[in-house]
């Protein structure tokens, strides 16, 4: 805290820059839950989903000096943790699309809530091209052009996909 | 076709959101330092590894400088970028360890070119023009690219003793 405002992250990450390393607990702190949800959307696993978020921030470490700060460290953060989970898990995305087709349901997190459970299972179940773009927009509150960016498409294509991921999420949690 | 108000997803989605386990960030932190830490330390009774690295890199060292002092290896090479309405054009790359605000290219000039000419040693790099400090541009130019995985595609160039190959 600086003079009862909190510390921004751009001011963060140049502490960072100069070897505060407090800065950057600081900066994990405050974007680890966002990070980790997503990933835990996408594996369906809390042990995997926890082991890459310590790697997307081990990464972004690595990459400070090419952050650049006049956008987002989160969504910045989020691409880095997006691009590794489908690196490291691309023979699970491969099960996964393999047991949608067949009709199978796929492993997510197991909620006490019956809701919650089936929420997360219509979530699981759609493609991962439609998954986290939905996430980023409802769970994250991204604008259509920080989706864009963020998975490397043009702003129509973000678009059209939460619309196709809302209706399909709708048609699985609602059929 | 959904016929659902875009806040429904909001309020569906919003009990399933997950928390990250309690101690990840200390844990993160311990292994960004214990990371860097091994680095530089080796493991017990593997003293021989960096003891033949450090003669290996006495040895380079060594032909390096005579060589460096046979044959100047370094070599101009220009950079060139198409923007017109531009204010500011800088250069970024591996060889300036991705540092904005180190080398500015000159223009635009009465086509709408910005350029700038730099000396480098022999080696493959990646760049990436930053317009007006916030736009990055790939060289339209560049044979050669490569994504690097948040978003931009790094251009690549060899920089050769005959030259550059784009």
């Amino acid at each position: 805290m600086l003079g009862g405002m909190e510390t921004t992250d751009p001011e963060l990450v140049e502490q960072c820059r100069a070897g505060n390393a407090d800065a950057y607990e600081a900066l994990i702190r405050r974007h680890q839950d966002a990070v980790f949800n997503l990933l835990m959307k996408l594996t369906g696993q809390r042990e995997d989903a926890a082991d890459l978020t310590q790697e997307t921030f081990i990464r972004a470490y690595r990459k400070l000096d090419a952050y650049d700060s006049q956008f987002s460290f989160k969504n910045w953060v989020i691409t880095i943790g997006v691009n590794l989970a489908k690196n490291r898990f691309r023979s699970f995305f491969r099960r996964c699309r393999a047991e949608e087709e067949a009709g199978a349901p796929v492993d997510c997190a197991a909620a006490d809530n019956p809701r919650v459970e089936a929420v997360n299972q219509a979530l699981a179940q759609l493609p991962e091209k439609f998954r986290v773009p939905l996430v980023l927009k409802h769970m994250e509150g991204c604008s259509y052009e920080e989706i864009a960016q963020m998975l490397g498409i043009g702003v129509s294509a973000a678009k059209m996909r939460v619309l196709r991921a809302r209706e399909e999420f709708v048609r699985r949690l609602e059929p | 076709m959904n016929t659902k108000p875009d806040n429904w997803f909001d309020e569906v989605l919003a009990p399933t959101r997950a928390s990250a386990p309690p101690g990840l960030a200390a844990q993160t932190m311990r292994r960004l330092q214990t990371q860097s830490v091994r680095r530089w330390l080796p493991a017990p009774r593997q003293w021989w590894i960096p003891a033949m690295a450090g003669a290996t890199a006495a040895l380079l060292v060594v032909f390096g400088w005579l060589h460096w002092h046979r044959t100047d290896t370094l070599v101009n090479v220009h950079f060139e970028l198409h923007a017109p309405g531009a204010h500011q054009v800088e250069l970024v790359g591996n060889f300036n360890q991705w540092q904005p605000g180190t080398i500015r290219l000159t223009g635009p000039d009465a086509s709408g070119h910005w350029t700038a000419t730099i000396a480098l040693p022999e080696g493959r790099y990646e760049y990436l023009f930053l317009v007006d400090g916030r736009q990055w541009v790939t060289d339209p130019a560049a044979m050669v690219v490569r994504p690097d995985g948040f978003g931009h595609v790094n251009a690549i160039r060899e920089v050769t003793r005959e030259g550059t190959m784009l």
